[in-house]
């Protein structure tokens, strides 16, 4: 399946080589939307895993100043409407990007497309833990246990970071291996552990707002 | 009663829960989880001459995975282990509209039965090749 | 020139209109005259008494009279409970969640009632900016959920006016201050009105707004100050009359008004005198009250405040610290409790240069001016305040979108049946923060038919929400198996639909008439008593220059004059108004050359 180079489009209007594929700052045109918008090329940032946040954030800010429906209140329906898609799609991009997790599913689907891997793959005992885990909490929640709480909490949160940070050496692995699935299959397992230990703070953070 | 207004009833009193000692003579046991959530549910049926006499489950999740936790333990008890190999939703309904559920929501309890039997199963086999 | 979209804080106590003028932003109008009614009405024959004119009625004809209609939009029976106990004026429930307010023969939405003060706003703004209206920002607590906002949009329709937004007060008042005073930076918005209560925080970065968090509570505010008070007036009164039964509608209107006043009073002194007048018992009470006992009677209340705002820094992920400034906003944080409150909680002192009763209003003009293409410099993120989804089979909520997503957003999540053969799925859309429905707002419900008959689990029906830039949610179904999609008729549970809507319009129009008879009738009957006064005055004269039969015709028609001032129609007692101003004419103008006589007479003695 050949793939679109994912940043490398020109403006519809001036010809300008875009820095995002959604707007062009040149002649400050909205861009036609393709249906496979690349979420780092929306935001105007090199893609990959490990990503400037400051940078992200500075071009989310300047290209939604720029894409906003607000400003096309008075403009053509057509381009109402595509300041209003495009906007949709550059939060999407931004929300997925933000995160590390989030990042990481979505270039996965990028970098695996047409591949196939053990998407549901945990560590070996690694179910047994959460349920003994989750048993716990139960337990410190229905006595109420503060300090046990926030120990417990503080646990979990170090944990999770752990796993983001295993996720760099694997990111780095993909760019160089020929055997993706075993790499894609490892990422997998972090990301699928990282939603287990979620699970058990959300149910810490509930607790914390009622 | 309605089939969704079922739901509902084990959800706001689910039947079953709790637990078997893991090791004890006929017990089979199931933990899966649904990584989409973070959910993990564990069953566990207990078995006498091939029938499954009661269940008794803990799910950490969903309140529709709680739920279907629960429906399925109801559901299994009296039945034979071929039978409950077999499991599946052929309840009458009487309302064809129901709100919908989560995808693996829908298969975990399924997912537990099984892993269970086969868990009950494994140990079964363990003993008479061992004895 | 660009075109005017005027910004509204439809209030829970006053509503007030604000524009962008060549010199800035403003109220409308002049301090003298400004473009602010407060939101009170009352029901008189078939039209009716808005703001100011209605005042006198809360006391006088309390059944037919409605304050804080604010607390009751988009809201059903069941939720308003502790409410509807509060108030003088009957609440019922409706079609569908809908509740109506019974005002005599009558009853009316909420969203009507609110409609009628907007109209008012822009009937008073065009006369003051001499231009049509037809577009407007209207401002709402940030804790709206989106019925609440759904039906103020309704409320605006109503009125006649497409409500190019719905922004929340705090935002508004962000707005005013960041632009204002050029900040960058963590902006508290804390927000105490009549009713209601929002805390806010914005990043203001750049050219843009964003809020980072928001909490608030829908039942807390100025009022419950007010509430405060009474129970305190009450217990005094009580305790020098032990028998006397305050629950009639009037002592209940009297004691909150009088609560008002003091909380009012107590803004710039220490202590306060007051009197409670009971005339229909005989009781003419005298009480003092000191700032501090009421300091220390609203502590519960302000307390409820602060969790709120620790929640929203928790939200934020921010320390007290981190905040660069607090700005005040609503009528209830003049109270010096609120203000010393906040300042002990947020470690700085408030932010004050703008009046907080302008504020939001002010705020809601700038984005009005910046939708008509009036300026480009900043730009407001607005978020979800609430999480939106749907109910899954076993009541249980499932989120779709979360909180604080930044709009315009977009999210699908893919479902399944639970049960064999199911051919048609209900969804039950709901906004907010907690596990079951039943704890969550029900925002409508529609169905997906004609699946095919398919084994449990297989259908895969993709459930997508769009919200707009206007936070209008839309919510479409798709089996994509059989390509199935859903035939959307989302039926707000405590909204009005298009053709109630329509409805409500086409009688309004005739309203529209029954409320300019009524202005004029108030007009007319004026104009009479000066009429009668002056003829009255000037009698003696009136024997002097006039004959027997003149004499008698006038008398005759003050009669008939009197008897029409007792009718409805305006028209009928202009007609006779003007018969009686024939018949007075020679006594008029010998009158008043008689009174120019004698002012020439004292001019030049």
């Amino acid at each position: 399946m050949s793939e679109e180079p994912s940043h490398s489009r020109c403006c519809e209007r001036c010809g300008t080589e875009l820095v995002s594929c959604l707007f062009c700052f040149d002649c400050s045109s909205l861009q036609p939307l393709s249906p496979s918008t690349n979420y780092f090329y929306a935001l105007g940032i090199p893609d990959g895993f490990e990503l400037d946040l400051t940078l992200l954030e500075e071009q989310f800010r300047q290209i939604a100043g720029e894409l906003h429906p607000d400003f096309y209140m008075n403009s053509s329906s057509a381009e109402k409407k595509l300041s209003g898609r495009a906007s949709t799609l550059l939060n999407q991009a931004y929300d997925n990007l933000k995160d590390s997790f989030k990042r990481a599913t979505y270039l996965m689907r990028l970098k695996g497309k047409g591949l196939e891997w053990n998407e549901r793959v945990l560590p070996p005992g690694f179910l047994e833990e959460m349920f003994s885990l989750q048993e716990e909490l139960d337990a410190m929640l229905e006595k109420q246990d503060q300090p046990g709480l926030k120990r417990f909490q503080d646990l979990l949160d170090k944990r999770r970071r752990g796993l983001e940070s295993g996720l760099i050496p694997l990111f780095r692995m993909l760019e160089s291996v020929k055997e993706l699935e075993v790499v894609l299959e490892q990422l997998q397992m972090k990301l699928n552990a990282e939603r287990y230990l979620q699970s058990l703070l959300d149910r810490i953070q509930v607790e914390e707002t009622t | 009663m309605a089939y969704s207004e079922k739901v509902i009833d084990h959800y706001n009193e689910p039947r079953n829960v709790g637990s078997f000692e893991k090791n004890d003579e006929g017990v089979g046991t199931g933990l899966v989880g649904a990584p989409e959530c973070g959910d993990v549910m564990k069953l566990q049926i207990k078995v006498e001459k091939d029938q499954i006499v009661d269940a008794k489950f803990k799910t950490f999740g969903c309140g529709s995975a709680i739920a279907s936790s629960s429906l399925a333990t109801e559901w299994v008890k009296g039945k034979s282990i071929d039978e409950a190999m077999s499991i599946q939703n052929t309840e009458i309904v009487e309302e064809l509209s129901l709100p919908p559920v989560k995808i693996h929501c829908s298969v975990l309890a399924e997912d537990a039965i099984k892993a269970a039997i086969s868990d009950y199963k494994n140990r079964k086999n363990s003993e008479t090749s061992e004895g | 020139m660009t075109e005017t979209i005027i910004g509204i804080d439809l209030g829970t106590t006053n509503s007030l209109s604000a524009s962008v003028f060549e010199e800035g932003p403003e109220i409308i109008g002049t301090a003298q005259d400004a473009c602010m009614v407060p939101s009170l009405l009352s029901r008189t024959g078939n039209g009716w008494l808005v703001g100011e004119e209605a005042r006198a009625r809360l006391i006088s004809s309390p059944t037919n009279s409605v304050y804080s209609v604010k607390r009751l939009m988009g809201r059903g029976l069941e939720e308003l409970e502790e409410e509807i106990r509060e108030l003088p004026y009957q609440v019922e429930a409706a079609q569908r969640k809908l509740v109506k307010i019974r005002l005599g023969e009558e009853s009316f939405t909420p969203q009507e009632l609110s409609s009628v003060i907007l109209s008012r706003i822009k009937e008073k703004a065009e006369k003051l900016l001499e231009r049509t209206i037809e577009k407007a920002v209207i401002t709402v607590p940030a804790y709206f959920d989106d019925a609440q906002r759904q039906a103020t949009r309704d409320a605006g329709k109503i009125a006649g006016l497409d409500v190019v937004r719905i922004i929340n007060e705090p935002t508004a008042a962000a707005i005013a201050y960041g632009l204002d005073e050029k900040k960058q930076g963590y902006v508290a918005v804390y927000d105490l009105g009549g009713g209601t209560f929002d805390i806010s925080i914005l990043e203001l970065k750049g050219k843009l707004f964003k809020v980072v968090a928001t909490h608030g509570d829908t039942r807390l505010g100025g009022d419950d100050i007010d509430r405060v008070l009474v129970t305190l007036f009450t217990q005094s009164l009580l305790d020098q009359y032990p028998n006397l039964d305050l629950e009639d509608p009037s002592s209940r209107q009297i004691l909150r008004k009088t609560a008002e006043e003091v909380k009012i009073a107590l803004s710039g002194s220490m202590e306060v005198e007051y009197i409670l007048e009971l005339p229909e018992k005989r009781i003419k009470h005298r009480g003092q009250l000191k700032a501090d006992e009421l300091s220390r009677q609203i502590e519960p209340l302000l307390k409820r405040t602060f969790d709120s705002c620790a929640k929203a820094l928790s939200d934020a992920g921010l320390k007290h610290g981190d905040i660069d400034e607090v700005v005040l906003v609503g009528g209830s944080t003049l109270v010096p409790a609120v203000r010393k409150g906040v300042e002990s909680f947020f470690g700085r002192t408030p932010h004050v240069a703008i009046d907080p009763y302008k504020v939001v209003a002010i705020g809601a003009a700038i984005q009005g001016h910046l939708l008509a293409g009036g300026r480009r410099d900043f730009l407001l993120l607005d978020v979800v305040p609430l999480a939106l989804g749907i109910e899954t089979l076993g009541g249980t909520f499932s989120k779709v979108i979360t909180a604080n997503t930044s709009l315009p957003a977009e999210e699908s999540e893919v479902f399944t049946t639970h049960v064999d053969q199911q051919t048609s799925i209900e969804i039950n859309i709901f906004q907010g923060e907690r596990e079951l429905v039943q704890d969550c707002r029900s925002l409508g419900r529609f169905k997906l038919r004609g699946i095919p008959p398919m084994k449990a689990g297989f259908p895969l029906v993709e459930v997508t929400f769009r919200v707009d830039s206007n936070g209008l949610l839309t919510v479409s179904a798709y089996e994509k198996r059989s390509g199935t999609e859903a035939q959307i008729e989302v039926i707000p549970s405590h909204g009005l639909t298009q053709m109630e809507i329509d409805a409500i319009m086409e009688a309004s129009f005739e309203h529209a008439v029954d409320d300019f008879n009524q202005r004029q009738l108030i007009e007319f009957k004026q104009t009479a008593e000066r009429v009668f006064r002056g003829i009255q005055m000037n009698w003696k004269i009136a024997e002097e220059i006039l004959d027997e039969d003149q004499r008698f015709s006038i008398q005759k028609q003050m009669e008939i004059v009197k008897q029409k001032m007792t009718s409805e129609d305006s028209q009928i007692l202009k007609a006779e108004l003007d018969a009686l101003g024939n018949l007075t004419r020679p006594l008029a103008d010998s009158a008043m050359g008689r009174a120019v006589l004698e002012e020439l007479q004292q001019q030049n003695p």
